[in-house]
């Protein structure tokens, strides 16, 4: 999608219209736009549309610029004496495809006019050419995106040549016939990726709580005794440790919980004859996850409801409700182990973010029987789920902050999921990227389900982005998510394009305090939801906060902006579907004229700070 | 139940599910999922995530209503967007 710049730029009838102090900006009709070519299947016209407002000062503003069609915008913002940053955020609210990126027409006719941030002006490595995907493969990661491939089935032994009779290495005798809670010294050999690639384990620890079983297995070669070839071993206090986390005796004290107080129960009855019959028994099952030996990176765990299912369907399915643990990485210490070392804590993370996939899993796509929720949306939920859980786990979530910090937390930040989406702060949020990309994701998806709990009632929010608001469908698309934000305080006529465009307000709004509902980040506290008298607290965010190192030497320190100038060289002049590209002029007063040439989709906000 | 026969679909291509377990979807107008197996389901991905997509497929296995799993569909050519 080549935006080829073949401008024909037509003096603009603008007809203008100043709203002073305005939230909202209608902007009215013009006259003839430019046009230009769209690659050989004619001319795109634009329709000139002109807005104009005076910023009256002193706090900050939020104008978002209505428009429809292809368009050549001419914005006159007024500053007057007021010396002020303006970011210019665009929102392609096109969800299904990417479109030519906007274009700074003041700039093309007047290229001296270059701002002088040189950073700014850096042109980012597409996805794939990212030097990120060299450097930070073996970030700590849940699931395991490195090893994913699009073309998969999960489901890909599913058929009923299985049902025939294909032979099973492994059988499992007890998952479809009510199977019982393990006992402590049992022995399995749990199937991995096939019926041939298992792992040989052993049940050490047993709990309930009165009504649901924690069966904690270890595999033989990572256990403290027998085992060989690991960094570190498992030993039994630290599976105690690890029940003592998940579940214990009590009520709203463990994270099974935390978790199923938002979203439901992880399993349960339903009428689908390929699944496995529920019988109050989770388990976890401790292993070196890629046999990597790692004890700084790498896959921390993954839940795969390939286990959900009857071995007649799925061979090498376990036939049990469960999750998956990295062992080496578990038991790596800070000096003597502890379950507050930084290893062993991102383990009791992943424990909640794992155990949000697995009730997703049960709750939409059977009880709800709704199609499986998009990737991006799952994972945004399980990542809200370790910021909502952070200060009772006692870990850090991925805000990347100190648990019990509820402001915003310390400048130079490295920690957490934001200093990644600061640079890649323009991926698309919808599109779930491939490979090592999808780290990228990850951090994307933090980002909004971050904003979007802190906006609309967190716990409760994504409680109804799992279970549908009442009386209204489920779609497993951004559409569950538009529903519930309706559903928790959000606009009637709410739609995905404003909140996109909010986002990215929000974004560049976080270090400034109390900003108004829809643009929150940051309240130099705490954001509280409760349910069923449990009480969650989500710590503020400020995007200014975080550092990261994009190239070697070269720090970023905020989120990723570009100058008008950067913008007319953005991306090879496409911009991804369902994204947000920032631009920001730093410390301008005055009237400031600017006609930005835009696809139809694509919306403009403007935000004045002090 | 195996149908052969290739057909027009009209539907959104989308990536479902959690990591590592994902996959490539085929989600048709009336809200009938289905997994896209078959040589085109990476450039599928890669081009054509979130698109509106009308398409030449087959149908691999139809959606049993008694089982949890999608049906399974493969994708031959992309007619167009709408």
């Amino acid at each position: 999608m080549c935006f080829k710049v073949l401008i024909k730029f037509i003096n603009l009838l603008i007809k203008s219209v100043i709203i002073s102090s305005a939230l909202l900006i209608a902007a009215c009709g013009g006259g003839g736009g430019g046009g230009e070519s769209d690659g050989g299947s004619g001319e795109i016209t634009y329709e000139s549309i002109g807005v104009s407002f005076s910023y009256s000062g002193p706090m900050e503003r939020v104008y978002k610029i209505q428009s429809s069609g292809n368009v050549e915008l001419t914005l006159n913002l007024d500053l007057g004496s007021n010396t002020r940053t303006v970011y210019y955020i665009f929102t392609n609210t096109n969800f299904s495809a990417e479109t030519d990126s906007p274009k700074c027409l003041t700039n093309l006719i007047d290229p001296n006019n270059e701002q002088s941030n040189a950073e700014s002006s850096i042109i980012k490595p597409l996805f794939s050419e990212s030097a990120f995907l060299k450097n930070y493969s073996k970030s700590p990661a849940r699931g395991k995106p490195e090893i994913s491939e699009f073309n998969s089935n999960p489901w890909k032994h599913i058929g009923k040549e299985k049902i025939a009779g294909k032979k099973l290495n492994y059988p499992i005798e007890n998952g479809a016939k009510g199977p019982l809670k393990s006992t402590v010294g049992e022995t399995n050999d749990f199937m991995n990726e096939s019926t041939t690639d298992t792992i040989a384990a052993t049940c050490r620890k047993v709990v309930t709580d009165g009504t649901k079983t924690l069966n904690i297995w270890v595999a033989n070669n990572c256990w403290s005794v027998g085992g060989s070839g690991k960094s570190y071993y498992v030993t039994q206090a630290m599976v105690d440790a690890m029940a003592d986390k998940f579940l214990k005796s009590g009520t709203a004290n463990d994270i099974y919980d935390w978790v199923t107080n938002i979203y439901g129960s992880e399993w349960g009855t339903h009428s689908y004859s390929d699944l496995i019959t529920a019988d109050n028994n989770i388990h976890i099952l401790l292993y070196d996850i890629d046999n990597d030996n790692s004890t700084t990176g790498g896959t921390l765990g993954f839940f795969w409801a390939k286990d959900n299912f009857q071995t007649t369907y799925i061979d090498y399915s376990n036939q049990k409700i469960m999750f998956y643990i990295d062992a080496v990485m578990y038991a790596t210490p800070a000096g003597t182990w502890e379950i507050s070392d930084p290893m062993p804590a991102e383990i009791i993370s992943t424990l909640a973010h794992e155990f949000q996939h697995m009730i997703h899993f049960y709750q939409k796509n059977v009880v709800k029987a709704v199609a499986e929720s998009d990737t991006w949306i799952n994972e945004m939920c399980s990542l809200v789920t370790e910021d909502l859980l952070a200060d009772k786990i006692l870990v850090d979530g991925p805000r990347g902050v100190t648990y019990d910090v509820y402001d915003a937390g310390s400048a130079n930040n490295i920690y957490g999921r934001l200093p990644l989406f600061n640079y890649w702060n323009d991926a698309p949020l919808t599109t779930w990227l491939s490979g090592s990309d999808a780290i990228i994701s990850y951090s994307v998806s933090y980002a909004f389900g971050a904003f979007l709990a802190r906006n609309y009632e967190g716990a409760e929010l994504f409680k109804d982005i799992v279970q549908g608001v009442t009386g209204k469908s489920l779609y497993g698309d951004y559409r569950d998510v538009v529903e519930a934000v309706k559903a928790h305080g959000g606009a009637s006529d709410l739609t995905m394009a404003d909140l996109m465009r909010d986002w990215g307000a929000a974004v560049v709004l976080s270090n400034k305090l109390y900003m108004p509902s829809g643009n929150k980040y940051n309240n130099d506290g705490y954001y509280s939801s409760t349910i069923n008298s449990i009480y969650y607290q989500l710590g503020s965010i400020n995007m200014f906060n975080y550092k990261y190192e994009y190239s070697s030497g070269n720090y970023l320190y905020e989120p990723w902006y570009y100058s008008t100038n950067g913008l007319n060289n953005y991306n090879d002049g496409a911009m991804y579907r369902g994204s947000n590209i920032y631009v920001k002029e730093a410390s301008v007063t005055g009237m400031q004229s600017k006609t930005f040439r835009m696809r139809d989709g694509v919306k403009l906000t403007v935000v004045v700070k002090e | 139940m195996l149908v052969a026969c290739m057909s027009e679909m009209k539907g959104i291509i989308s990536v479902k599910g959690n990591e590592p377990h994902i996959y490539l979807a085929f989600t048709t107008e009336n809200g009938i999922v289905y997994i896209i197996e078959g040589p085109m389901a990476k450039d599928l991905r890669e081009k054509y995530q979130g698109s509106k997509v009308k398409v030449k497929a087959k149908v691999v296995k139809e959606k049993d209503e008694s089982i949890i799993r999608p049906g399974v569909i493969e994708i031959y050519k992309v007619i167009g967007e709408y």
